[in-house]
């Protein structure tokens, strides 16, 4: 188990510079998240990492050693791929010790980690089997147990749940969460899923063409966006986003927009950045916008999707559309008209022309 | 536009039954001669079924027919082109399977440069290359001696094996090859732990052209492998072209398709490895 340190990484593939220079310390036992759309570098990042891509520049330490031009194999890390790869010619216990018979481990030693890896991760019955002859989840079990005998100082995940099925995802998912908890191991985790990041993550840092949009933890990075993309990305539904204007009221400064005037004295925005004038976009999510009778946003219910628990309803109003969840009991109906309120110390302001947070 | 799936299959089935007839009709002509005695013969009817079935061309042919100035038959040279085709194949697959696995998946440094040579290498005629070779292995006292012949069969496969097997690796999943890295196996650990033991249908594609490739090869055998190491195939023409006499046809039929069987067997009994082989590189993982 150590820490890790990017210092101003940068990676070139193909000519094209996939990494322009990152920094991030991942904790001693942390569950780091590295969440971004498909394309934005994150396994590249991993690869920089774990020793199988070459870095232009910058510097990498696992738990205080420069491993920048470190072979992976000396590199102590265990990885998980999202295609698994388990190695086809062998049964899962040879795939389990392979790592360890390759440094030349002591066969008792060898016997008991794989004994406690395979009970650990229900495996216990199937060592005798190839990879071929296992179901999705079991084979993906198998390439976690393949990383955790190692007893690795930073456990690396490529995406691992992409392959299965949803109920198998949310079950494995779990499955992580708590043997992050008995081992306390420091775990980099890359994901697309935004579901995945949020339940895992001790920290997120959120990703976009390389760059990174904003690290800390699920509820800062959902609660207080760092701007447009990482407020857009997490979330399902997605955040709303109304644009308009700063204005000075009697009261304090004011959000105004096409038949909207929202005082923002109870914003969570430093006083200094509301100027009077300036250009911005307000984001509220779904779950803040509040179905209420004395409501100033008339709006009518263009359409309803029910997902069981609750329903999301698209509320039309002047401005545009506007998503929001229904809990109400017996649930509301398409083509009604209601009133709703936004909840402004909840939402997010951002600079119209930039994106990022005021 | 009309036509019924039952013409259609009859239609083919007949061309197909053509082409297999304008094959093996020869093939049975070869057959029967060969087990005719020569009086048999003169009668001429080519296609007949022999009256009086003998082996004796055969054991003629493989022992007692004279080759020049010797009479052993191709015997001799069956046990030469074993000599020169089990170290040529094991040499030039094993090689060819190691270039291509260095090739397709570790950053060697002017990979691509030596890959383009391999594969200008591969369309070049071999005869262009012959009497440079000549000269070369002559410098090197191998002309005439079984390493040397060994040693043109397997420079001269090199760019075929290589370029398979590159392929074939190319074809694998590389989060395999990255697994075994970071597991700790470094380039030969990669290969021999991972790689190779699931490389079995590429390896036996490649045996198999390679033993009939250079089994049924003439030239280079007839340059390179002397008096001493002369393949079967030379043998065969030697024994041909040597008139004692009447032309013993049933005995030249007997010493060819003698000569034929080892690829004969290899196709036969590994026709469906070869498929396999062939096929195997779309089932990835
Ligand atoms: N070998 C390569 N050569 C050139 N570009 C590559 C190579 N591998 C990946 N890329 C590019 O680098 C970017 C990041 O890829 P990747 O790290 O795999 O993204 P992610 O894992 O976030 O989906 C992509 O735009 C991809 O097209
Ligand atoms: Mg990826």
């Amino acid at each position: 188990m150590a820490a890790v340190s990017l210092q101003q990484l940068r990676v070139n593939l193909g000519g094209r510079e996939v990494i322009p220079g990152l920094s991030l310390d991942i904790a001693e036992g942390e569950f780091l998240v590295l969440l971004g759309p498909s394309g934005c570098g994150k396994s590249t990042l991993l690869h920089a990492v774990a020793g199988l891509t070459d870095i232009a520049a910058g510097r990498i330490l696992i738990g205080g050693d420069d491993v920048t031009a470190a072979d992976p194999a000396t590199r102590n890390i265990g990885m998980v791929f999202q295609s698994y790869a388990l190695y086809p010619s062998m049964s899962v216990e040879k795939n389990l010790s392979f790592g360890l018979r390759v440094r030349r481990l002591p066969r008792a030693e060898i016997a008991r980690r794989v004994h406690d890896a395979a009970a650990l991760l229900q495996l216990t019955d199937l060592l005798q089997r190839r990879p071929a002859a296992l179901s999705g989840g079991q084979r993906q079990r198998v390439a976690i147990g393949r990383a955790l005998v190692r007893d690795a100082r930073v456990y690396l995940f490529d995406e691992p749940l992409s392959n299965l099925d949803a109920s198998l995802r949310a079950t494995l998912r779990r499955e992580l969460k708590l043997l992050h908890r008995r081992l306390g191991a420091t775990m980099i985790y890359v994901t697309h899923d935004q579901i995945e990041a949020m339940t895992l993550a001790t920290r997120i840092a959120v990703m976009k063409d390389g760059v990174l949009q904003q690290v800390g933890t699920p509820d800062e990075v959902y609660s207080r966006p760092a701007n447009l993309f990482v407020a857009g990305f997490l979330g399902a539904p997605p955040m709303n986003f109304l644009a308009g204007m700063l204005a000075t009221g009697d009261n304090g400064p004011r959000f105004v927009a096409a038949g909207l005037d929202l005082a923002l004295d109870r914003a969570a925005v430093s006083r200094d950045a509301l100027v009077a004038g300036r250009a911005v976009l307000l984001g509220v999510r779904p779950e803040h916008v509040r179905l209420d009778e004395r409501g100033a946003l008339m709006a009518r219910i263009s359409l309803a999707e029910p997902t069981g628990a609750h329903q999301v309803i698209s509320l039309e109003w002047r401005g545009g559309v506007l998503q929001a969840l229904d809990t109400t009991q017996p649930p509301l109906s398409e083509g009604s008209e209601v009133r709703c309120t936004l909840d402004i110390a909840r939402a997010s302001l951002f600079d119209a022309a930039s994106g990022t947070r005021l | 536009m009309n036509r019924s799936p039952l013409a259609a299959r009859v239609g083919m089935a007949a061309f197909l039954a053509v082409a297999a007839a304008f094959f093996l009709l020869p093939l049975y002509v070869m057959l029967v001669t060969s087990l005719k005695p020569l009086d048999e013969l003169r009668a001429g009817a080519l296609f007949a079924w022999p009256l009086a079935p003998t082996l004796a061309p055969w054991r003629t042919a493989w022992s007692e027919a004279c080759t020049g100035v010797a009479c052993e038959g191709v015997r001799a040279g069956f046990m030469n082109s074993l000599a020169i085709a089990v170290p040529s194949t094991l040499l030039a697959v094993g090689l060819g399977a190691l270039n291509g696995y260095a090739l397709a998946l570790w950053r060697v440094r002017g990979a691509n440069w030596l890959f383009g040579l391999l594969m200008v290498g591969a369309f070049v005629p071999g005869q262009v290359m012959l009497y440079p070779l000549v000269r070369a292995l002559g410098t090197l006292g191998l002309v005439g001696s079984l390493p040397g012949i060994v040693l043109v069969h397997v420079v001269f496969s090199m760019p075929l094996m290589t370029l398979l097997f590159r392929n074939w690796y190319a074809s694998l999943p590389t989060e395999l090859f990255n697994a075994a890295r970071i597991d700790g196996a470094g380039f030969w650990g990669v290969w021999t732990r991972v790689l190779l033991p699931m490389s079995a249908p590429m390896l036996g594609v490649a045996a198999i052209m390679q033993v009939t490739g250079v089994w049924n090869d003439y030239l280079l055998g007839l340059v390179f492998a002397g008096h001493d190491f002369a393949p079967m195939t030379v043998q065969l023409n030697n024994l041909i072209n040597t008139s004692t006499g009447t032309r013993q046809y049933n005995v030249d039929m007997a010493a060819t398709l003698l000569t034929s069987l080892v690829p004969l067997v290899v196709y036969f009994g590994s026709g469906r490895w070869f498929v396999r082989g062939i096929t195997a590189g779309a089932l990835k993982g």
